[in-house]
């Protein structure tokens, strides 16, 4: 280091700013609220993923079903409204979402 | 005291009292580049910044000092934010903040003025290494820039900074 490097250093670098703890906690408050809305999300999106599976496996069963053919009148209707009543019951009993956080 | 790279690590996997604890360590350093090398916004651009670390806290791989990394996050929003306000002229972004850091407020006015009569990335480069102690390969990693181009900047402020510096002694 030279002397005009030394000077320099002596008037650029001191003194040295003072820590800010408003600021820090005032980030640290930033992150945290960041990482709950990320963690909401990623819930929000499972629970969506798992309920569209679960949706479409009773619909796409529902389907096949309504598609056999009929024998007779009873077997004819019979598969449809199994189905339906399938899909009914999934709608009623499945677990209530979560009120996001 | 827990070392900064134990702490990276535990922010990495999502720990946010780990990281806090980083801010905590780093934030007046932070505060005091970008005040340095922005002036204006700089507690936004600083606050900014540290956002963007806890965002990209996986990509931390313990190449240089935290410091160094989170200063290169900084260097880097300020930049962006000098792009959105172009039309402004860089002087203009420097805000005499610097006379309150120091005891002798006319000796501190002087270092403020003398700092914003630089470029953004000399007086960065001259924050850097005259300032924080950085070494000339370290300043060059943090503003992204190639050895001989960090050398040859530092040398064009330490040029300026000297005749200003003593011309303003002079009066």
């Amino acid at each position: 280091m030279t002397d005009d490097d030394l000077a320099l250093a002596a008037l650029l670098g001191a003194p040295p700013l003072e820590p800010d703890p408003a600021f820090a906690a005032r980030v640290a408050a930033l992150v945290e609220a960041e990482a709950a809305w990320h963690a909401a999300r990623r819930a929000a999106w499972r629970r969506f993923a798992g309920e569209a599976i679960g949706a479409l496996a009773v619909t796409a069963g529902a389907i096949v079903i309504a598609r056999v053919s009929p024998v007779d009148g009873a077997a004819a209707t019979g598969p449809g409204l199994a189905a339906a009543l399938a899909l009914l019951s999934w709608l009623i009993t499945r677990p209530e979402p979560r009120a996001a956080a | 005291m827990e070392p900064d790279e134990s702490l990276a690590e535990r922010a990495g996997g999502g720990d946010v009292a780990a990281f806090a604890a980083l801010v905590a360590r780093h934030e007046a350093r932070v505060r005091r580049f970008v005040r340095r090398a922005a002036g204006h916004a700089a507690d936004d651009i600083a606050q900014e910044t540290f956002l963007k670390a806890w965002r990209r806290r996986g990509e931390w791989r313990g190449h240089g000092s935290y410091i160094g990394w989170l200063l290169r996050i900084a260097w880097t929003t300020f930049l962006d934010h000098q792009r959105a306000s172009r039309r402004r002229a860089a002087r203009e972004a420097i805000e005499p903040d610097a006379r309150h850091d120091a005891p002798d407020p006319e000796l501190a006015l002087a270092v403020g003025q003398a700092l914003a009569a630089l470029p953004a990335g000399e007086r960065a480069a001259a924050e850097l290494c005259f300032a924080q102690g950085f070494s000339h390969s370290e300043a060059a990693a943090v503003l992204g820039l190639p050895l001989g181009t960090l050398k040859s900047t530092v040398a064009r402020a330490r040029a300026k900074l000297v005749v200003i510096l003593e011309v303003s002694d002079d009066r």
